[in-house]
């Protein structure tokens, strides 16, 4: 037994090292023969997009009803190109209920491509990527791998890339890849955010330009149950009386917090109130100027924590919210006769009730509405927005692979609206199928196609692959009225922030970092993000005061001898470079 | 253990011999000191299992409430309904049941011959080789060597990577070499060869018999821990229908915490579905998990005690 507990502490610790900072010396410490083709040479050079189409876009299926201006991916036709005897191996993942020899979907794409696959599954999640980086060290490599759902950070897919393990896809994606150009000839930024530092693309990025994500990360929301829709608070001085007024209404269900959330998720509610003292980002990393600016340190950040120290104060902020887990938090929502908190933090419903289901009068989902950032004592509303949150890294080739001409085709035909659709909704006909002229979408234009309430087992996967939404074809999804989906609801919690947003122009993008920079980024963030917290609590709970000079200045001294002056340098540089 | 010090009477007289020696009064605070805290402690061992069988057989919603919080509310089993719904519960089941199985016999048939090898102060090299064991309890390869050998003894993606890396562990080995130094005398394996036996004889015919609770304890342990590992199936194995119910269980059980804050591009649609089939499944899946472990115990706990303890003594 202790010899299995000791192996398993070793390991543990090994993968826990694996991540973006351990990256470089674990596969250093195996490099040679082990890893094919793993010599490390450097890529050529190459400008993306130069190359000439060699493949044709299929012609388009008619009857479709796009809305007006539609951007994303369009209905064609797809010609089967494969040989259906070589059979290649990828690497899908694995959830409950899928089976990729029996999926719709996996047998679609063999279907439209007539490309061969054996899938190997790996889990989703931490655990997933434990296991591929064994598999990667190990020089075990698959000919692909569907890397999205955070397998992959675009950082960790151009260092896999520039040692060798990854080819580059850019000039294969030019080349081969029709609906993949189409979707960085329409979306140029696609390109630009996936290129890593050497000026090579290693991964095929899946778009999915998601609007509702773009403000999750300070989505808050009221309860309705209290504050009717035409009384929601639009200054902090308005949001300060009403909730003293309500904390001790007779109407509340049960006397506890007042304004609460998750202990991980305490940053997140903070920078919602932030926002109306200056612009802040969940990264606290901001643009000023295309300076990268370190958000904690600008002026009107203490005059926020100041505001927001005064509601523990006054007991209007829960200092439970800083010990409180997810599954407290649901208990306090699906408490009887309602949610006992009246402001709560949530990138969705499901992260204060188990009954999410907005259909439902009186589920939480329903009571909780979103409340739309407020204006602060100086004037400022603003609220974060990920403004570059549209795709991530999803489709890497290795080099092992013998045939990436096929691999880079079998992905392209995935960019297709109909494959795109099935991927998440399975079969036409069943699942989906496409819109009737006159159909709303989410976001009330034209529907390009609409959902079929069924039982879908094993006919989908999820967003690990390759696949292309852009926004327009996400909200171009009619959901029928029976269907237990939160998009409808979201789309509005959405709009609720649009107003407020922060300008394009402030926010960082998500940048490639080079092998030495990534290893010191991954550090510094966590120990600035520690810091930060460590102060929130302290204000929080009383030990720390704001308003003293004093404090204050240890605080912001503390970023300084943590090194955020490197931090910040680094991130320029990597800015400058992906983007100068 | 318990039992004779928590009824020290059992020894005396039966109740109403006039010559029955009374609890001297500091014994008996002390049993009822006892017995409070060793009550307090089952308890806490106790009402974690009642309270997850309960929560697999009530509505999910009363256990979010906090509603339920000894017997069941609402009560269903939908939930364990729900777990034939994926075919992959009932086949990790039966993987679990192979790879344990197979585990259990291939670990205590290694381990016994090898702690008796170990034993015998007669064997050259003996320190040697002990050594060697003991060297690995402190220091290992780590992930990735093991991963490479396991890939070059073609494991990868078999039954046997979850079943052979992991079959001895030196600690019940050197439990085992110390059980056959102390039970198994050295006169007895002399008075065998002047019968004529030869070692292996010895060993099957007289040494083993005599180890049960050895024998036990091993299959036991190997057993437990192969049923609750699922390290050794997340690295080797890339083809979920090989995977144990461990695994399975972990991926479903994991994908309740998914912080959505931190996974760009991953819509709060698809969280809450996962949340969902979290919610449903996950105590019906634990108490299907402890099934196996919680029949066997019983069978083998009076042996347990027996063998761990000779076990125990120093050699």
């Amino acid at each position: 037994m202790t010899l299995h507990a000791n192996r398993r502490t070793v390991l543990k610790a090994g993968v826990a090292g694996l991540g973006l900072a351990g990256v470089a010396p674990v596969l250093a410490a195996c490099s040679g023969d082990s890893i094919p083709g793993g010599g490390g040479e450097p890529a050529a050079e190459y400008e993306q997009g130069s190359a000439a189409l060699e493949v044709e876009l299929g012609p388009e299926i008619e009857g479709v009803n796009y809305p007006e201006d539609y951007a994303g991916p369009r209905h064609r036709e797809l010609e089967p190109f494969g040989d259906g005897q070589t059979e290649f191996s990828v690497i899908g993942r694995s959830i409950p209920g899928l089976s990729y020899l029996e999926n719709y979907y996996a047998n679609l794409v063999e279907e439209k491509t007539g490309v061969k696959i054996a899938y190997q599954d790996v889990p989703l999640g931490e655990d997933g990527q434990t296991t591929v980086n064994a598999m990667l060290s190990g020089g075990d490599l698959p000919d692909a791998i569907m890397c999205g759902m955070e397998l992959f950070s675009p950082s960790q897919v151009a260092i896999y890339g520039e040692m060798g393990m990854f080819i580059p896809v850019d000039e294969l994606i030019d080349r081969l890849a029709p609906h993949v150009r189409d979707m960085f000839e329409t979306f140029p930024e696609m390109r630009s955010l996936f290129t890593a530092p050497d000026g090579r693309m290693y991964a095929v990025p899946s778009m999915n330009d998601c609007y509702h994500c773009k403000s999750s990360g300070v989505r808050t929301w009221i309860n309705s149950d209290l504050v009717p829709a035409d009384a929601h608070p639009q200054t902090l001085a308005e949001f300060e009386s009403l909730m003293t007024e309500l904390k001790d209404h007779p109407d509340r269900t049960g006397s506890g917090a007042v304004v609460t959330t998750t202990s991980t998720t305490v940053p997140n509610l903070f920078n919602f109130f932030l926002g109306s003292f200056l612009p802040v980002s969940t990264t606290h990393l901001l643009l000023d100027d295309g300076k990268v600016v370190w958000g904690p340190s600008q002026e009107g950040y203490r005059e926020g924590l100041s505001w927001i120290q005064k509601q523990f104060r006054a007991g209007l902020f829960s200092t439970d919210m800083f010990a409180l887990t997810d599954e407290q938090l649901k208990r306090l929502g699906d408490a009887n006769g309602g949610p006992s908190f009246l402001v709560t933090h949530g990138g969705s419903q499901g992260s204060f009730t188990s009954v999410n289901d907005p259909s439902q009068e009186r589920s939480p989902a329903s009571i909780m509405v979103p409340l739309a950032p407020m204006e602060g004592p100086d004037g400022v509303r603003t609220c974060d927005w990920d403004w570059y949150q549209i795709g991530s890294p999803n489709f890497v080739i290795t080099s092992s692979c013998e045939d990436p001409e096929t691999m880079i085709r079998w992905a392209d035909h995935q960019f297709e609206l109909g494959m795109t659709v099935a991927m998440g909704a399975g079969e036409q006909g069943v699942g989906w199928d496409f819109a009737d002229e006159g159909a709303m979408g989410i976001n009330g234009a034209q529907a390009v196609y609409t959902r079929i309430p069924n039982d879908l087992d094993n006919q989908l996967w999820w967003e690990w692959g390759p696949y292309y939404k852009s926004e327009d074809q996400r909200h171009g999804e009619a959901v029928p009225q029976d269907t237990l989906t939160i998009e409808g609801t979201l789309y509005e919690a959405g709009k609720a922030y649009e107003p407020y947003r922060i300008p394009k122009e402030s926010k960082l993008p998500l940048l490639v970092f080079t092998t030495d920079e990534a290893a010191q980024v991954g550090e510094f963030e966590t120990n600035l993000g520690q810091h930060l917290e460590q102060f929130f609590a302290a204000i929080g709970t009383g030990r720390a005061d704001v308003d003293d000079d004093a404090a204050w200045q240890e605080f912001q001294d503390g970023f300084t001898s943590i090194g955020v002056d490197t931090f910040l340098e680094i991130q320029q540089t990597a800015y400058d470079r992906q983007f100068g | 253990m318990a039992t004779t010090l928590l009824t020290p009477s059992t020894d005396a007289p039966p109740h109403g011999s006039p010559r029955r020696i009374k609890e001297p009064r500091g014994d008996r605070v002390l049993n009822v000191i006892l017995i409070v805290l060793l009550a307090l402690f089952s308890l806490t061992i106790v009402y974690p299992f009642v309270y997850i069988v309960s929560a697999s057989l009530s509505d999910p919603l009363a256990v979010s409430r906090g509603e339920m919080w000894l017997w069941p509310v609402g009560g269903s089993a939908a939930a364990y309904e729900a777990l034939l719904d994926y075919p992959e519960i009932p086949r990790g089941f039966l993987n679990s049941v192979l790879y344990s199985g197979t585990a259990m016999l291939l670990g205590t048939a290694v381990t016994t011959m090898g702690g008796y090898a170990l034993s015998r102060s007669d064997l050259v090299g003996r320190n040697v080789f002990t050594l060697l064991f003991v060297f690995t309890m402190m220091f290992s390869g780590g992930m990735i060597p093991l991963y490479l050998v396991v890939g070059q003894l073609g494991m990868l993606n078999t039954p046997w990577a979850v079943i052979v890396p992991t079959a001895v562990s030196v600690w019940q080995l050197i439990v085992t070499r110390t059980f056959f130094q102390t039970t198994i005398p050295h006169e007895l394996l002399e008075t065998s060869r002047l019968d004529g036996a030869s070692d292996l004889r010895f060993f099957g015919q007289i040494a083993l018999p005599l180890s049960k609770p050895i024998i036990a304890v091993n299959l036991l342990l190997y057993g437990v821990a192969t049923w609750n590992s699922y390290f050794p199936a997340l690295i080797y194995l890339t083809d979920n229908s090989l995977y144990p119910l461990q695994l399975i269980m972990r991926n479903i059980l994991l994908e309740n915490s998914f912080d959505p804050s931190k996974i760009p591009g991953m819509d709060p649609a698809r969280i809450v579905e996962m949340q969902r089939l979290s919610d449903q499944l996950k105590y019906s899946l634990i108490i299907i998990a402890s099934i196996p472990p919680l029949v066997a115990y019983p069978f083998v706990q009076k042996h347990f005690v027996k063998g761990m303890m000779i076990g125990s003594l120093k050699g």
